[in-house]
């Protein structure tokens, strides 16, 4: 069986649903944090799927998701700098202690 | 004289632009010095006074004049409602007696209102009456006649209650203004009713909708549609505006109490203007008037009624203006009688005597009360004659003048009277004769109290200024003279009478060869007179003091009637007390109940559809995200459902 364009369509797919579940069921922000993390390689994983089966000349997807990495590297220490600041005034980790963003 | 027949809207248009001016005084420092407000107020209503004049010769030199002017002012597709002026004979009239009055009055208000806080708010209204008066004069068709009707109502109200921190003033300016609605309700309904009627007509002409000129055939028409009963009721509900406006009977309660206002409001508004807006609309719907026999028969009824009432009910006031008031009220009688019977032209020159005449007895009375330091009540003058001999005289000639003896009133109250005898009215003729001895009788009255005997008074007198003897003087020429000008018997220099000038359908020339009703009449008003004199000139009044008593004794019970106005205010008052209130009371329960309850629920629901709902903002990222994963995926599942089975 030879691997295909799909092959890595349903690879990414799978990890996106990963990261979304991860997202939704955890508690903690750092496992949350991860999962996120999950999903953006997801769609590097189909960038680079695309670039390979669609554009070879050009290899655009590619440094898309070079671009992407770097940019999530970006935010995952934004996103920590974040949560270390609540850290310090709520001492917790658990998402469900920060619910005060509400009407 | 083209030109000044053309530009007939400069007229109206000035004041409004004075009145503006001085609203917005603040800003382009009007209120800086008062004689900018007199400047701008009178010099608007002195340029169209001389276009008025030129108009008045102009009409007079072309027999016929019929200058309409109409811009479209509202198209919905079947309906096209239209402002514009229109001058004849009629309307060139009115200019000349509305626009010299009022200019008068604006300077004889300088030296009324001089020391009044409210000087420029005072003029501001009263060049907002002028405005709305002449507009209302030169309309061309019913709407825009019923406009400008309301703006003089509403004009009418913020001068009688000018001086707003009285209560008895507030009062009356809601008195005037509720009564007024009641009457403006009843022409509102007739003018939609004859519209309603007549629609096919109008749709059918080219003629602008509701124009007075085509205004009989339209009526006609109606007739036709509606059936008399009905036009009848139709007719009936257009004269309704003109009984409250001209405060008849039983809409006249608000007229009296109007005097509240600054005298000047009350000669120039409650007497010779505004008031005249009544017999005005009735001559300009007369074509619609004249198709139903029954309503022209209330009409004369209800003229001649009032004319009898008020006259009596002004026998025993002792407040100077309340009792030129009901006189205002018994002449405005005499114009609708006239209008009733179908003399239109003697109606119409009543109205044009006794504009000038009355306004000049007002504008005494406010001479008087100005210079005693607002005392009112005729009980506390007398002797005023030798401290102010020009009011005096001026005063007298009006009243000469209004009780029919040999001044202008003699000759329109002459035509009145001449016409109810022609057309075999001899139960309104009797009225109106007895009315022409009341009226004799109290103003007799009133002068002699006022004018003769010694003061007996206590305020302290100061002398009447110039700016306001002068207007007087100049008032008492037209209250002279304007009755026998017009009175025909000028023919042989050219001047030609009233009922040549302004009349409806074909001219009538009476002769009056008949001498015998002029002499009655006016035998009958000296009986008046002499009366009044045998009563109140203190230099006979010694001769009968003893069979005097006993003739008071006897007619107490008359005294009491008339005192308390034949008791219209009371019956008024009760039946608000005890019928319209328990009722209006009744219905707002409806009111709080079902349509507050419908809006109420309204609200209550939305308030706690918005609560459910805020429910699920609770804060928490997680079902955020579940919310918006599902959301998204019910849109893709619904795309897929439309677009690919």
């Amino acid at each position: 069986m030879e691997l295909g364009l799909v092959h890595y369509l349903i690879l990414a797919a799978i990890l996106f649903c990963i990261g979304i579940l991860g997202v939704i069921i955890s508690r903690n922000i750092i496992k949350i944090l991860i999962s996120i993390e999950i999903m953006l390689n997801a769609v590097n994983i189909n960038f680079a799927a695309f670039a390979n089966f669609g554009d070879l000349d050009e290899a655009k997807g590619q440094v898309f998701a070079i671009f992407i990495m770097a940019v999530a590297a970006a935010e995952i220490a934004l996103g920590l700098a974040i949560l270390i600041a609540c850290y310090n005034n709520r001492h917790s980790v658990d998402i469900e202690d920060y619910t005060s963003l509400k009407g | 004289m083209e030109f000044f027949i053309n530009n007939v809207w400069i007229i109206p248009a000035l004041p409004l632009w004075s009145f503006l001016s001085i609203l917005f005084g603040r800003a382009l420092n009007v209120y800086e010095n008062k004689y900018i407000s007199l400047a701008l107020t009178a010099g608007s209503t002195f340029i169209g006074f001389i276009f008025s004049i030129f108009i008045l010769f102009y009409c007079i030199n072309n027999a016929g004049t019929n200058h309409q002017y109409d811009i479209l002012w509202l198209d919905t597709r079947d309906l096209k409602f239209s402002i514009g002026w229109l001058v004849d004979n009629l309307a060139a009239m009115m200019l000349v007696v509305v626009t010299s009055i009022s200019l008068l009055i604006q300077v004889y208000s300088h030296g009324y209102m001089e020391q009044d806080k409210g000087y420029h708010r005072f003029f501001a209204y009263l060049v907002l009456f002028n405005f709305s008066m002449l507009a209302l004069v030169l309309s061309t068709n019913l709407f825009q006649a019923y406009i400008f009707w309301e703006l003089v109502g509403v004009s009418s109200y913020l001068l009688i209650g000018f001086w707003f921190n009285r209560p008895s003033a507030a009062q009356a300016a809601k008195k005037a203004f509720i009564i007024n609605r009641i009457g403006d309700f009843g022409l509102l309904v007739g003018i939609l009713a004859l519209l309603f009627y007549s629609l096919n007509w109008w749709a059918n002409s080219q003629n602008t909708l509701l124009e007075f000129a085509t205004l009989g055939q339209a009526g006609s028409l109606a007739l036709v549609n509606a059936g008399p009963v009905l036009f009848g009721f139709l007719t009936l509900g257009l004269l309704l505006g003109p009984i409250a406006k001209s405060a008849q009977i039983p809409l006249h309660t608000w007229l009296a109490d109007a005097m509240e206002g600054p005298t000047p409001i009350s000669a120039l508004i409650h007497a010779a203007t505004m008031v005249a807006a009544g017999v005005y609309l009735i001559a300009r719907l007369y074509p619609v008037f004249e198709l139903s026999p029954q309503t022209m028969t209330i009409m004369a009824w209800v003229g001649g009624a009032t004319a009898f009432v008020a006259a009596t009910i002004a026998i025993t006031q002792t407040d100077i203006k309340k009792c030129l008031a009901y006189s205002t009220c018994s002449q405005l009688g005499y114009m609708i009688l006239a209008m009733g019977i179908g003399a239109y032209s003697a109606g119409l020159f009543h109205l044009m005597t006794h504009a000038y005449f009355k306004a000049m007895l007002f504008l005494c009375s406010g001479a008087v009360i100005h210079s005693l330091a607002d005392q009112q009540n005729m009980k506390y003058m007398g002797g005023l004659r030798k401290k102010m001999p020009i009011v005096a005289y001026t005063y007298l000639i009006g009243t000469l003048a209004i009780s029919g003896l040999l001044f202008s009133g003699f000759w329109s109250k002459e035509a009145i009277l001449s016409s109810l005898y022609t057309q075999g009215e001899n139960l309104l003729l009797v009225i109106a004769l007895i009315t022409a001895f009341m009226t004799a009788y109290y103003m007799f009255r009133s002068y002699f109290m006022t004018f003769e005997g010694e003061y007996r008074g206590h305020a302290r007198f100061h002398k009447p200024s110039k700016v306001m003897t002068m207007p007087l003087i100049i008032l008492a020429v037209p209250s002279a003279i304007t009755g026998f000008i017009f009175s025909g018997n000028l023919n042989l220099i050219g001047i030609k009478s009233f009922d040549s000038f302004v009349f409806y359908g074909h001219a009538l020339h009476e002769a009056h060869t008949d001498l015998f009703l002029p002499i009655c009449s006016l035998i009958i008003a000296l009986l008046g007179f002499l009366l009044a004199g045998i009563i109140y000139w203190d230099k006979l009044k010694s001769l009968y003091c003893n069979c005097f008593d006993a003739i008071q004794r006897y007619t107490i019970p008359l005294y009491r009637l008339s005192v308390n106005k034949w008791y219209f205010d009371d019956f008024y008052n009760l039946l608000i007390k005890y019928l319209i209130l328990p009722i209006s009371e009744f219905i707002s329960i409806f009111d709080k109940y079902i349509i507050d309850g419908f809006v109420n629920l309204c609200g209550i629901s939305t308030l706690y559809k918005g609560k459910a709902i805020s429910l699920l903002q609770n804060g928490n990222v997680q079902t955020y995200l579940v919310t918006a994963l599902l959301s998204f995926i019910a849109v893709i599942i619904l795309i897929f459902l439309i677009f690919i089975i």
